[in-house]
């Protein structure tokens, strides 16, 4: 028997898609201070605008890099990196859906070379952003909503989750500064930006109930099975200008501008979705047959059952980033301690939110060749708060630095850990009467080698 | 429960300044084959004492390019230039000597260092050709080693030096 | 505007005693020269140069003299040879580096001249003494010259270390990629010094002006007059002839070492105090 009433299926169906289905997040680029990128760098948390005195210096403000005193090299490697996001308030049943990233990724290589007494070039690599998210989750005979269950649902047999993000940032570029006078440089890094993200959604769900009254079949048990398929990607290319300038207003003090913007050369930001639901009901005659189904093919649009979605690729909005301004003052107190500020600002674009940041870092040298650090620093979100009505996930964070680093005449040796942490909210499904609470913690152990010549 | 993290790194950064205390002056040794220690730190200053190569001595203070030390309860000033933290190393020599195994062991340390030039295939005086036209003229180096001045006649060449003009 | 920094009273307290405390104990740190970026490991001493290293300094050292009375002979002139060592010796007598035995000659040229070899190999020139007028000046070019070798300039310059490096810095040169070689073919090392003894200079304000300063201090250890090396840099700034040619190719401008100079004898009172010329005995000789 076909189940040929359009509102069943269409209530079924609305059922299916608002607990399985999430929000095509395209703009996963959420936050701006993920990875601290350097070495000496990332153990002040990223107050580095008014010091960017070495290899690092050339990815936080170029102008810096002329006050370094020789060649130098500097390697950073993210030793290891492991971040969980966890949203809960899914569902009546207190599910909780986490998400991991772990990996290992080398964030960071410049080199300096100064050119005579008033100018240095610089070529570096940076990858400021690497997401490499995972959920795999399953859960098991559960209720389902309210909602559903007014629809038919009785129980979800099965619910498995197979996410997964790639979303990797890379530049690549030369730089160069030059001293204006002893108390005021210039610099500028032209980056080549790169990014490529690709990101899988599979879900499968299995839930039976009864047909409600009113429909045809009604009173008939009925089983209900589907998979849900979305894949949001994009390859981007780009030109990324940063602008530094570096003025010491007095002795000791220094106070760093960098202004960077990216223009966009070529994007290809598309998604493809697809969903195909079964409907089985129990023959009315013989007990446990469930052969009587129907199949709904890229039913996307549960309000629109007469048409098909395409499942080909879709073109989504471009993306855009903002201009980020960073403002960094930093006191030298002496030769072992130095303490440094930092405020960002990044610009409101099509896409994102203007979003600011902070940032504060010290760094001791117990004797001339241990030196700690420490820092602490936020990491907002550039998304609006609203999210019941954005549906993007926002959640500000703060992050917490510690290094440590052992220095020979040439060469020295760093060990740090960044930690971060922050509570916010997502809207995972679309509904503006359930949002999901999220919670975040990443850890980044690094370990990293300067050496100069 | 959110910014116990913080409150940690705060907490950790004066205890590990703490542990950086000043180091405690260590003895320091004479590095100079000679040195004076005056009673005030000025070149013209009378002799406190006159100390030789490998002397430790207590550094108490420092003023400018002088140290204020002590040795063997006398105190008195002598030039930092003359005096370094760890005892200096013994006479170098690496001169063919009449010693037997001093002249062993030159050869086997130059072997150990021409390696690198020998792996490019030169030889010892196939070297001297090749930095330009200069020959190596190594009976000059003789003739420059050949002029020693015994302790004695150098004492005595420096009478002079003692108190000026 | 997002208030996610809150920061409670007691909190904003234990932040304010940690960064007093700092700068508290700040205070009794070592304050930076000239750039104030500069960080406190660039105090580090070298590492340890050892016995293999001194040695590996001295043949170089005279393979490289060898070289040098290759370029310029030296002068036949064995009473005055022996007078110069004899006032180079009184010099390196009151130098740190006492496990080096210093010689010295002089070159049979007019060009007007000094020269170190690594190890303690000192030259000087005919030209370069005919425009001294004292023993005490002659003893300030000769403290300039071991300057250079007690600073290990040609040595650090070439990276002439022996074989067996330091262990010390092993870890950090792999893991930064081998970012340092310890050590140099010889031949190349010998040819790159000839280099900078003859056309390039150090070129490095930094080291010439380190070994003018060496010279005022040894020759005041010794007892001579401390401010010999600028009478005698007053005297020959004048000389433009291409005797000077080589000296001021590979050297910062006699002007500006003799500015350093200065400064250094006035901070340190030096300028008045009398210490040795001895321009007889000089005149004895040459």
């Amino acid at each position: 028997m076909n189940i040929t009433n359009l509102t069943l299926k269409r209530s079924i169906l609305v059922a299916i898609s608002t607990m399985v289905m999430s929000t095509p997040t395209f703009a996963d680029e959420y936050h701006y201070k993920d990875i601290l990128v350097g070495d000496r760098s990332a153990g002040m948390g990223g107050a580095y605008t008014a010091i960017a005195d070495d290899a690092s210096g050339l990815y936080y403000n170029p102008a810096g890099v002329i006050y370094g005193t020789s060649p130098k090299i500097s390697g950073s490697v993210n030793a290891y990196n492991y971040k969980t996001i966890e949203y809960s308030n899914i569902n009546s049943s207190n599910h909780k859906w986490q998400r991991n990233s772990s990996g290992m990724v080398a964030n960071y290589f410049g080199a300096t070379q100064p050119l005579g007494d008033d100018c240095t070039v610089g070529f570096s690599i940076a990858i400021p952003n690497y997401d490499l998210e995972d959920q795999s989750d399953q859960f098991t005979n559960f209720t389902p909503s309210t909602k559903a269950q007014s629809l038919g649902m009785t129980k979800i047999d099965n619910q498995q989750i197979d996410f997964n993000n790639q979303d990797t940032t890379t530049l690549a570029g030369v730089s160069y500064a030059t001293a204006v006078n002893k108390d005021l440089s210039v610099g500028v890094t032209l980056y080549g930006y790169m990014r490529k993200k690709e990101l899988t959604n599979w879900q499968y769900i299995k839930a039976t109930g009864v047909i409600p009254a009113g429909q045809s079949n009604a009173g008939q048990n009925a089983l209900l099975d589907g998979t849900y398929y979305q894949k949001i990607q994009t390859e981007e290319f780009g030109l990324q200008p940063r602008l530094g300038v570096m003025w010491a207003p007095a002795p000791k003090v220094s106070v760093g501008l960098m202004a960077q913007t990216t223009f966009m050369l070529s994007q290809n930001p598309e998604s493809r979705e697809n969903a195909t639901y079964n409907l089985c009901t129990e023959s009315a005659t013989v007990a446990g047959d469930y052969s009587n189904c129907s199949t709904y093919d890229n039913q996307l649009d549960p309000l629109d059952l007469s048409q098909a979605a395409s499942s080909a690729l879709q073109k989504n909005q471009d993306n855009e980033l903002p201009v980020e301004l960073n403002l960094g003052v930093a006191y030298f107190a002496t030769d072992a301690l130095l303490y440094s500020v930092d405020f960002g600002y990044a610009s409101k674009t099509d896409i994102y939110e203007a979003t600011w940041n902070l940032a504060g870092g010290v760094e001791f040298f117990l004797n001339p060749a241990w030196a700690v650090r420490g820092g602490v620093y936020t990491n907002n979100a550039n998304t609006k708060s609203d999210v019941a009505t954005y549906k993007q996930d926002h959640v500000d964070m703060i992050g917490g630095a510690l290094s440590l680093s052992r220095y020979t005449k040439g060469s020295n040796i760093t060990v740090g850990l960044n930690y971060a942490q922050g509570s916010g909210q997502a809207d995972l499904f679309n509904s503006s009467t359930r949002v999901q609470n999220v919670s975040i913690n990443s850890m980044n152990l690094f370990i990293s080698t300067a050496a100069s010549f | 429960m959110k910014n116990r993290p913080l409150k940690y790194f705060f907490s950790l950064l004066p205890s590990l300044m703490l542990v950086s205390l000043t180091v405690q002056a260590a003895p320091q040794y004479i590095s100079s084959n000679k040195a004076k220690v005056l009673k005030e730190p000025n070149f013209q200053a009378d002799l406190v004492a006159e100390l030789v190569k490998g002397d430790q001595v207590n550094v108490l203070d420092q003023q400018g390019v002088w140290l204020n030390v002590s040795v063997e309860k006398k105190t008195g000033w002598v030039s930092k230039f003359l005096v370094r933290e760890t005892p200096t190393n013994d006479r170098v020599t690496v001169l063919p000597g009449d010693d037997q195994t001093e002249l062993k062991d030159v050869r086997r340390r130059a072997s150990a260092i021409t390696t690198a030039a020998a792996a490019r295939g030169l030889a010892a005086t196939a070297r001297a050709e090749a930095s330009g036209d200069i020959v190596a003229n190594l009976e000059g180096v003789r003739y420059m080693e050949s002029f020693s001045v015994s302790s004695q006649e150098l004492e005595q060449f420096s009478q002079p030096l003692v108190g000026g003009r | 505007m997002k208030t996610v920094w809150r920061v409670s009273d007691s909190k904003l307290l234990k932040v304010a005693v940690v960064v007093l405390g700092m700068a508290v104990m700040s205070n009794g740190m070592s304050q930076p020269e000239d750039n104030f970026h500069k960080r406190l490991f660039a105090s580090i001493p070298d590492a340890p140069y050892t016995e293999d290293d001194i040695e590996t300094e001295i043949l170089f050292g005279r393979e490289l003299a060898s070289k040098v009375l290759g370029k310029y002979q030296p002068l036949q002139n064995d009473q005055l040879n022996a007078y110069v060592n004899k006032v180079g010796q009184v010099v390196a007598q009151m130098s740190e580096r006492s496990e080096l035995q210093y010689h010295f000659i002089v070159l049979d040229t007019d060009m007007i001249n000094a020269f170190a070899a690594p190890g303690g190999y000192i030259f000087v020139t005919k030209g370069a003494l005919n425009n001294v007028e004292d023993e005490s000046e002659l003893a300030a070019i000769l403290a300039h010259e071991i300057g250079h070798v007690e600073l290990r300039h040609y040595v650090k310059k070439v990276r002439l270390r022996s074989e067996k490096g330091s262990k010390e810095d092993g870890l950090g040169a792999i893991l930064s990629g081998g970012g340092r070689a310890a050590t140099q073919a010889f031949n190349e090392a010998l040819d790159e010094t000839m280099e900078i003894l003859f056309n390039k200079g150090l070129q490095s304000k930094k080291d010439e002006f380190e070994a003018d300063r060496t010279s005022v201090f040894l020759l005041a250890n010794a007892g001579y007059d401390p401010t010999a090396l600028m009478r005698y840099f007053n005297r020959i700034e004048k000389n433009q002839s291409v005797q000077m040619q080589i000296l001021s190719e590979t050297h910062p401008p006699l002007g500006e070492r003799i500015n350093e100079m200065d400064t250094l004898i006035e901070k340190n009172g030096l300028s008045t105090i009398n210490l040795a010329k001895l321009q007889e005995r000089f005149n004895e000789y040459h």
